[in-house]
């Protein structure tokens, strides 16, 4: 129904590209020196060139320390196409002031429903579903168990809502996941996953006339630091405004401008995302499922309560005055969930932000307002001895940045003009 | 930091670059018949203006470029090049592959909010060619062939 009347041109192009950029990351996991595809040059391979190219930096950083090692690999690669490049006639989409929304049941991307729902652009809800994985890795079995709970919350919120949740079937991932070509661990295997998402989105815009994409990326998605040999390193860098700027100028060449992406939640740090999905949408709030539930505690709950993507979403609840058990994440505040939390230590094994620090301050923020609510547990315990006197210190500073309405990036004035006062409204309650 | 403005001129465009010690005009003039029919103006200027001054920012280790016009829509293109040539230039100058590459990942580019709506409707072309003529050997050697296979 959405695939069909996609103009052939259009799925030609969109799976020459889609095959190159998921295929990136493994060429620079395997060493290979050249790579060759029964494909023409896709149009947009400079983009995936330069994607991966600021994502490996990071995963460089995190496999080895040396980030030089994988951009030696890329500058080494040769690569080889076949035949003339495909004639795209670029279409016009016809497109009118609506959105088509990626819902992962993330915080994001439940408050970006609420938001689009408010502004009028009759979202439709699109969820790519991924195959759990379930392997023998070096001895050791890896499952995730997100889809069982990811159908259940679908299957409810099409009930209640009484909306449909289209989903796209993609086991594309595979393709660049080390434990299935038994390598050694790596960081490497997501640098496309979003631009693949935007090739996955557009069937959709040309099919219900939708103009933007909407994506749930926040505010620290921006977040970068220098690694010891100097690059500067960004955790997320296909979830950054930079790169939805540059994924703007590849729908523009697509689409005629047709076709847009944005983020709702951009300007907003992740206890801001918090604040207004408990708040302003509690009917959304109990869906959110934030964990990777990949690891035994997830088998029977969608929270498997032992990472640091939980601990970071329940003291943001704790923090807010919401009760994490409505969610069904478990109490954490106890000295033995002391290592899931990056304030109080930072480690390889923890997600995205929270193994390099950049969470930090979004942290300590929240111990110290769940401290001020009078939140009890070992961890507040320890929290006000060792960093109650800096957090007290710094409140305002934390305050006036972490509740702060940031710059808006990517977003059209005419949304803009509409998201700010609902923003304020939330964040100054 | 380095200030790039581009204006578009009767004829061509105009890139003026700004930084602490030079404040320079910089003119590409085309026959007015040629500029006049074109229908891609502003969006040429752009991207012609990003390609034209990254390499001069790193070369004024510059850590931040600020643009007046929109993200140029083939900066992904030009980036790809620069990488692809900055390993060759940072062995010549410094035996560092990869000073240069560096220094592009980690220069901060700065462009106005809003992109430019491009209406690429593709122009009526013939089999022929412009060429590149320079009077080198080879462009020499592509006019005479391009002539004879018309």
């Amino acid at each position: 129904m959405v695939w069909d009347p996609l103009p052939e041109d259009y799925k030609k192009v969109i799976a020459e590209n889609i095959a190159h950029l998921s295929t990136l990351d493994l060429v620079i996991m395997l060493n290979a020196k050249k790579l060759s595809f029964n494909n023409p040059l896709p149009l947009f391979k400079s983009f995936f060139i330069e994607v991966l190219l600021k994502c490996l930096l990071y995963s460089g950083d995190c496999d080895t320390g040396k980030t030089i090692e994988y951009i030696t690999r890329l500058t080494n690669l040769e690569t080889e196409f076949k035949g003339n490049p495909t004639a795209l006639e670029v279409k016009n989409f016809e497109t009118k002031e609506g959105s088509i929304n990626t819902l992962t049941f993330g915080k994001e991307s439940l408050v970006c429903w609420g938001l689009a729902q408010e502004l009028n652009l009759n979202p439709v809800p699109v969820t790519v579903i991924e195959p759990d994985c379930d392997v023998m890795y070096r001895g050791q079995r890896i499952q995730t168990f997100q889809n069982k709970h990811k159908f259940e919350l679908i299957k409810k919120f099409e009930k209640e809502f009484n909306q449909h949740v289209y989903c796209i079937d993609s086991n594309l991932n595979d393709i660049a996941d080390y434990t299935l070509w038994d390598l050694e661990y790596t960081d490497l295997g997501w640098s496309g996953v979003l631009t693949e998402y935007l090739f996955f989105l557009l069937p959709f815009n040309f099919y219900f006339k939708q103009k933007y994409i909407v994506y749930g990326n926040e505010y620290s998605c921006d977040s970068y630091y220098y690694n010891k040999e100097g690059f500067k390193c960004h955790p997320v860098y296909d979830q950054s405004s930079d790169w939805m700027r540059q994924s703007n100028t590849l729908l523009q060449n697509l689409t005629n401008g047709g076709v847009q992406a944005i983020s709702l939640v951009q300007p907003l740090h992740e206890i801001a995302v918090t604040k207004i999905l408990y708040q302003r949408y509690p009917h959304l709030a109990k869906y959110q499922m934030s964990c990777h539930c990949n690891n035994e505690g997830a088998k029977h709950n969608r929270w498997c309560g032992g990472c640091s993507k939980c601990a970071r979403c329940f003291i943001f609840m704790k923090a807010l005055g919401f009760d994490p058990a409505t969610v069904g994440l478990r109490e954490m505040l106890t000295l033995a969930d002391k290592n899931h939390f990056s304030l109080f230590n930072q480690s390889k094994e923890m997600c995205g932000f929270d193994s390099v620090g950049l969470g930090r301050e979004e942290q300590l923020f929240a111990f110290h307002l769940a401290a001020k609510r009078g939140v009890q547990g070992e961890l507040i315990d320890l929290f006000k001895k060792e960093f109650g006197e800096e957090a007290e210190k710094k409140e305002e500073e934390l305050r006036n940045e972490f509740f702060k309405v940031q710059r808006p990036e990517n977003i059209p004035t005419s949304l803009w003009k509409k998201l700010k006062p609902i923003y304020e409204e939330e964040l100054k309650k | 930091m380095i200030k790039i403005d581009t204006k578009m001129l009767p004829k061509g465009m105009q890139i003026h670059f700004f930084n602490q010690k030079y404040d320079r005009d910089l003119e590409v003039e085309f026959p007015p018949e040629v500029w006049k029919n074109f229908p891609f103006k502003e969006i040429w200027a752009q991207n012609m203006a990003y390609l034209a001054t990254v390499e001069l920012a790193l070369m004024f280790k510059e850590k931040e470029v600020k643009y007046n016009f929109p993200f140029p829509l083939f900066k992904s293109f030009f980036d790809e090049l620069f990488m692809k040539s900055f390993t060759y230039s940072g062995d010549v100058d410094c035996e560092q592959s990869f000073r240069y590459i560096k220094d592009l990942i980690n220069l901060n580019s700065q462009f106005n909010e809003k992109l430019v709506p491009a209406n690429f409707t593709a122009p009526a072309v013939k089999e022929k060619s412009i060429n590149t003529l320079t009077f080198g050997k080879e462009s020499l050697l592509s006019l005479g062939l391009a002539r004879k296979s018309v």
